[in-house]
This record gives structure tokens, C-alpha cells and sequence, in this order.
């Protein structure tokens, strides 16, 4: 069994070295790399033990970039029952977006009103924040959000 | 009305289920989702094995049996049979007293055809196909003869008996078809999506072909939302991206979702790679302690993932080892080394895991939303069947094995969310996992799946010899 674990560790690191490094890409295309959107910020709360009101996670924003996305009429009809209104336009307007209403509109502006559809689409799936952090309401623990991955990961004491 | 359904001869436990999930989707069961309990009626030529490439099925529609065959990656072709024989006077006997109404609209004048001569498990030399298609002469062919692109295909198939075959009974008899192509699949993109042209690749990577048949499982569709929480270098969410769904992925390894191997060789690079939309967000957490905020349900039209089931890669939750053993008291880390501190993790069993899933599924799924994902299963087993997971929420819809190795197999689950998530199961759940943390031990003694299959084979060879015979026989590699 050991002479199979060691075999089977050698594999897996080849896996991972044997290609070589990819050079450094300019800046220009790095910015075509998407990052955290407020959909996920919509999803996601702190479960440090103990917290009960884990939700919504306050934004620090220190870079937001906006990348355009093709819009898909019905995935934002399926998302939108779906979407806590208030902690979602609290949120864009954090991220500098101001065009969205603070209450959350009759799910019928969907059908009717393009104008929406398009704000909504912007603010769910364009708008990235690149790096800042998430906090915690509760005990303002801090989540930290690189190149738009938000780590949500606990400590050994938290869980 | 019955079509003539041949399957690719590979993956053979992976092609009803894939071809009825299909079915669902275009709605071949009406428009009503909650139609699970409905199956396709099938029918075996005469004499063939249940793994003959050959099936009969009754499709409510030309247009359902097109969509599907094109997006199928197991189905060859759905063929309208015209007449099938044991011989080439059968044959004729038969496609002469096919109705006419149902034959001449594809004989005009005005349009083009091609005559395809197909065998299965025998090879015919060009001349021998001339031979054939000059057979079919009695056809009153009327159109001009197109090879590239003609308006009408038509299918002559031929399979001779086989001989046992390493003990399994022969697959087929002899039989001819002949029938008018519906329509087929395009396996053309497999290849641009195989692994070796992947440029973000792990140890765990899904294989292309076997990734598409896990979003067809699941229904993966355009304005759907598909989940991977085992995300890794995102093998998985490409095949959902690629049928249009929009994907979300998390791991708890920080390496592979942040960094990958470089600016440009990352899960987003693999999706860029493919001209794919990017995944509507990745995150790094823990699949035992989702971060989920409380009230968010039935978000995700489907989960599919690979669990780790501890072979090639293990699984790991936070928490830590020190915790968990409690060998050092309550663990804290000092408040000045809290910025940079890297939590350790601890080691996720199979049984947790999957436990962990059905749970985050039942409440994150929406109503009829699948979860797809692989089982292991020991062969030695035997009955597998009995031993697969289940939840309230969830019926089981379909099972498909694929052998790894002579000592295991992984086994794709298909599972439907019947019920709704109750608070009850919500607080069972939480008791369970409480009970997984508190016995944590326990759990990493009672055998991992990895010293099943490393372990070296029996030195007493006595019983291991009655056990290999005993194990259920496969046809070739791929099955």
C-alpha cells in the first residue's frame, strides 16, 4: 500500500509542474477576466458559529471593474424571485450604480419594461469586484475577495 | 410511432439514461416537469442482448426524435425503419410493403439523397457496399444522388451473429435495417473539448465526453443555473456551458480556484478557451459548511459533481486536525496572527460528504431539479444497488456504472427533487452533521474507500480467485 501512495503522489504532482509557466499577459486582457458579482454577493453570508444574522455581507470596495456580458432574458427571469431586492440594490449602490429602486418592483416590469431588464442585467452580472472584502454584520470578520474570489474559508475556532 | 434508435457501441450502462433524460427535456412527456414516473417504451430486435447497439423506441414526435439524436452523445442516428429482414429478401419483402404514403414524399424528383452502408461488428470493402446499395435498385429512387449535402439519408445496416465473447452472451443476431435518417449526433466537439487540449488541467479533470453526458443528466439548458460544488479547474461547468447554462462553482482548495497555474492557465482560462460565458461566480468554500445565507432555497436547477471520494484526490472540510482529534483543547488562533493565518483542514470522508451534498441539494435544488453526480462502488460488493445514498427529497432515476478498475467502479447517480425541503430535514440534517463532527474519528477508521482499492491483493490467492469470477463481466474498456 505504501509503494502505491508514493507512486500515486509522484503522479499527481507531474500533473500539476509539467507544463511550463504561461507568460505574463498584458493588462489589457487581464481585464476581460470576470470577478465577483453582486449574484454571488446576493447568495452568500457568514457561518461563523454562533452568528445568527449573517446576511447581507457589508462591501469594501477597493477595485470594481464593469465587463460586458451578453444578456440572457431567461436566466434574469429565473434568477430574479430569487434575489434578496434590498440587500442586491443596497449592495450596487456600494459598487457605484445608483440606477436601481430601493423596493423591489412587481416581477411584471420583467415582461414589460426593457429598460429594467437591461439596469437589472448590468447590475446582477456586469458589475465585478475585483479586490476588496466582505464583512461580517455580526462580529466584522473579514472575507477577503481576490482577483474576484471571494474566500469564504473558516478558521479552525470559527467552525 | 416507433423509430430505430442505434446507439454507439461504448458506455453502454450511459445510454438509455441519457437518451430518456433527453426525452424529458424536450418534453416527450408534455409540458408537465413533474412527469418522472413516465418512461419511454423500448423494444430489443428479436434475439438481440439488451447490449445490442440496436433499440426500437416510441417517440411522441419526428421533431422531439431530431432534437434529441443531435444532442445526444451516444445516439448515432434515429432512423425511420422502412423494412428490416435476416436476409436481403426479407429485406426487400419488407421495405416493399412499407406504406408507400410514408415513403415516396422522400423519393421525388426534386430532391437529393445519399445511400450510407453501415455494419456493425463487421468490416465491408467499398465494393461490397456497391454491391448492396445496387441491391436496393426495387427502391423507386426518383432524386439526384448528393454525397455532401443531400436532402434525405438513408441507412442500410447489417450485423452478422457473433460468437461468445469472454463468456457474456453475443450482443446481436444477424439482422438487416433499413430506414431514413431523423437524425444523428454530432460528436464533432467532442474533440475540441478533450482533456489533452484543455489547458487548465488537474488530476481529477472530468473527461470531456463523460462531462457532457453529466449536463445531459441533468438537463443543463439555456437560462438554467448549474452548481459544481467541487468545482476544481471547472471540467464539469465547461460541458454545462457549452448547452447554455450558466454555471457557479466552489472548492475548498484556494489554489485551484484563485490561481490555477498562472494568469492565463485558470478555471476562467478554460471557459475563455472555448469562446464559453464565464462562470456567473466562483468561490472558495467548504461543501461542509456551506456559506449559503439562511432562507436561500431552490436557486440552483441542478448540482453536478465528481465528490472526492478519496482514490485520486480526498476530500477535505475546515475545521482542522487539532480540533477535531481534541488533543490541543479548544483551538484559537492569536488575534495578530488571524490576517495571514491558513486554516487547516480536515479529512472529509465520503460517507460526510455525500451526506453534506444530498442535503445542500435538497434545499438548494428547485422543484424537479437534478443532482448528478458519481458514487464509488466497491465491485467485490456485488449488490450495489442497495448500498446507493438516498433522501427524502430524492428519487433515484437512473444508474450508470463505468469500471475503473478490476477492484472499483464509479457509478452516476441521477437524482430528481420530488419533495419539498421541510425544517424537519433541515434539523435532522443538523443533527447528523454534528454527530459526523463529533465522531469524526470514527468515521476515518472505518475503512477509506483508498486502502479498498490499493491494498495489495490477497496473499491467501485461495478465495481471491472465486471472488474475481464472481464479480459481474464488462464488455470492453469503455463499458
Amino acid at each position: 500500500m505504501h509503494k502505491n501512495k508514493r507512486l500515486l503522489n509522484r503522479h499527481s504532482i507531474s500533473l500539476y509542474t509539467n507544463k511550463p509557466l504561461p507568460s505574463i499577459k498584458s493588462n489589457k486582457e487581464k481585464k476581460r477576466e470576470k470577478k465577483m458579482r453582486l449574484l454571488t454577493h446576493n447568495m452568500l453570508s457568514s457561518n461563523i458559529k454562533g452568528v445568527t444574522n449573517g446576511f447581507p455581507l457589508r462591501i469594501q470596495v477597493e477595485k470594481v471593474v464593469e465587463n460586458q456580458v451578453e444578456i440572457n432574458h431567461d436566466f434574469l427571469r429565473n434568477i430574479f424571485p430569487k434575489i434578496h431586492w434590498k440587500a442586491f440594490s443596497d449592495a450596487s449602490r456600494i459598487l457605484g450604480y445608483n440606477q436601481l429602486p430601493e423596493e423591489p418592483p412587481e416581477p411584471s416590469v420583467l415582461e414589460s419594461d426593457v429598460d429594467f431588464l437591461g439596469k437589472f442585467h448590468h447590475a446582477l452580472l456586469e458589475l465585478h469586484l475585483e479586490e476588496g472584502a466582505l464583512f461580517c454584520p455580526e462580529t466584522g470578520r473579514k472575507f477577503p475577495v481576490t482577483k474576484g474570489i471571494p474566500n469564504m474559508l473558516l478558521l479552525e475556532d470559527e467552525v | 410511432m416507433w423509430y430505430l434508435c442505434v446507439f454507439y457501441h461504448r458506455l453502454l450502462d450511459f445510454r438509455k439514461p441519457e437518451f430518456e433524460s433527453l426525452a424529458h427535456l424536450f418534453g416527450a412527456f408534455g409540458d408537465n416537469r413533474s412527469s418522472h414516473d413516465s418512461v419511454l417504451q423500448w423494444r430489443l430486435p428479436k434475439d438481440h442482448h439488451p447490449n445490442s447497439p440496436f433499440h426500437f423506441v416510441h417517440l411522441p414526435s419526428e421533431e422531439l426524435a431530431r432534437k434529441l439524436a443531435n444532442r445526444s452523445i451516444l445516439v448515432k442516428g434515429i432512423y425511420e425503419l422502412w423494412g428490416e429482414g435476416n436476409d436481403y429478401e426479407e429485406l426487400e419483402e419488407a421495405v416493399k410493403s412499407y406504406p408507400d404514403e410514408r415513403k415516396l414524399p422522400y423519393l421525388g424528383s426534386e430532391t437529393t439523397f445519399k445511400i450510407t452502408v453501415d455494419s456493425f461488428g463487421k468490416v465491408l470493402s467499398l465494393q461490397q457496399q456497391n454491391q448492396r446499395i445496387e441491391g436496393l435498385s426495387f427502391i423507386p429512387f426518383k432524386g439526384r444522388v448528393n454525397l455532401k449535402n443531400p436532402d434525405h439519408n438513408f441507412w442500410l445496416m447489417e450485423t452478422d451473429a457473433h460468437e461468445t465473447n469472454n463468456g457474456l452472451p453475443p450482443v446481436v443476431q444477424r439482422r438487416i435495417f433499413f430506414g431514413r435518417e431523423v437524425g444523428g449526433a454530432d460528436r464533432k466537439f467532442i474533440p475540441m473539448y478533450q482533456l489533452k487540449t484543455r489547458n487548465y488541467l488537474g488530476p481529477t479533470s472530468m473527461d470531456a465526453e463523460m462531462a457532457f453526458l453529466m449536463a445531459n443528466q441533468a438537463q443543463a439548458a439555456p437560462g438554467k443555473l448549474v452548481y459544481d460544488p467541487f468545482v476544481g479547474t471547472g471540467s464539469i461547468l465547461v460541458s454545462a456551458a457549452h448547452f447554455g447554462a450558466m454555471t457557479m462553482g466552489a472548492d475548498i482548495d484556494i489554489r485551484v480556484v484563485l490561481d490555477g497555474r498562472g494568469p492565463d492557465c485558470n478555471v476562467w482560462s478554460n471557459f475563455k478557451q472555448y469562446g464559453l460565458p464565464m462562470p456567473v461566480g466562483l468561490l472558495r468554500a467548504d461543501n461542509n459548511l456551506p456559506p449559503w445565507r439562511p432562507g436561500l432555497k431552490e436557486v440552483f436547477d441542478a448540482i453536478i459533481c465528481d465528490p472526492p471520494y478519496g482514490v485520486r484526490a480526498g476530500g477535505r472540510k475546515s475545521g482542522g486536525r487539532k480540533l477535531l482529534k481534541g488533543i490541543i483543547g479548544p483551538y484559537t488562533v492569536p488575534d495578530d496572527k488571524r490576517a495571514d493565518h491558513i486554516p487547516s483542514t480536515a479529512a472529509y470522508t465520503l460517507v460526510e460528504c455525500v451526506h453534506d451534498l444530498l442535503d445542500l441539494a435538497a434545499r438548494m435544488l428547485v422543484m424537479n431539479g437534478r443532482l448528478v453526480f458519481f458514487y464509488p462502488v466497491l465491485r467485490e460488493d456485488g449488490s450495489a444497488e442497495n448500498h446507493f445514498p438516498e433522501h427524502p427529497c430524492f428519487k433515484l432515476v437512473a444508474t450508470s456504472e463505468q469500471m475503473l478498475s478490476s477492484r472499483y467502479s464509479r457509478v452516476l447517480l441521477t437524482m430528481v427533487k420530488t419533495s419539498l425541503y421541510t425544517e424537519e430535514l433541515a434539523l435532522a440534517a443538523k443533527i447528523k452533521h454534528l454527530e459526523f463532527k463529533e465522531n469524526h474519528l470514527k468515521w476515518l477508521e472505518d475503512g477509506t474507500l483508498h486502502s479498498s482499492v490499493f491494498s495489495p491483493s490477497d496473499a491467501e490467492s485461495g478465495d481471491s480467485k472465486v471472488s474475481r469470477e464472481s464479480k459481474p463481466k464488462y464488455r470492453g474498456k469503455y463499458v
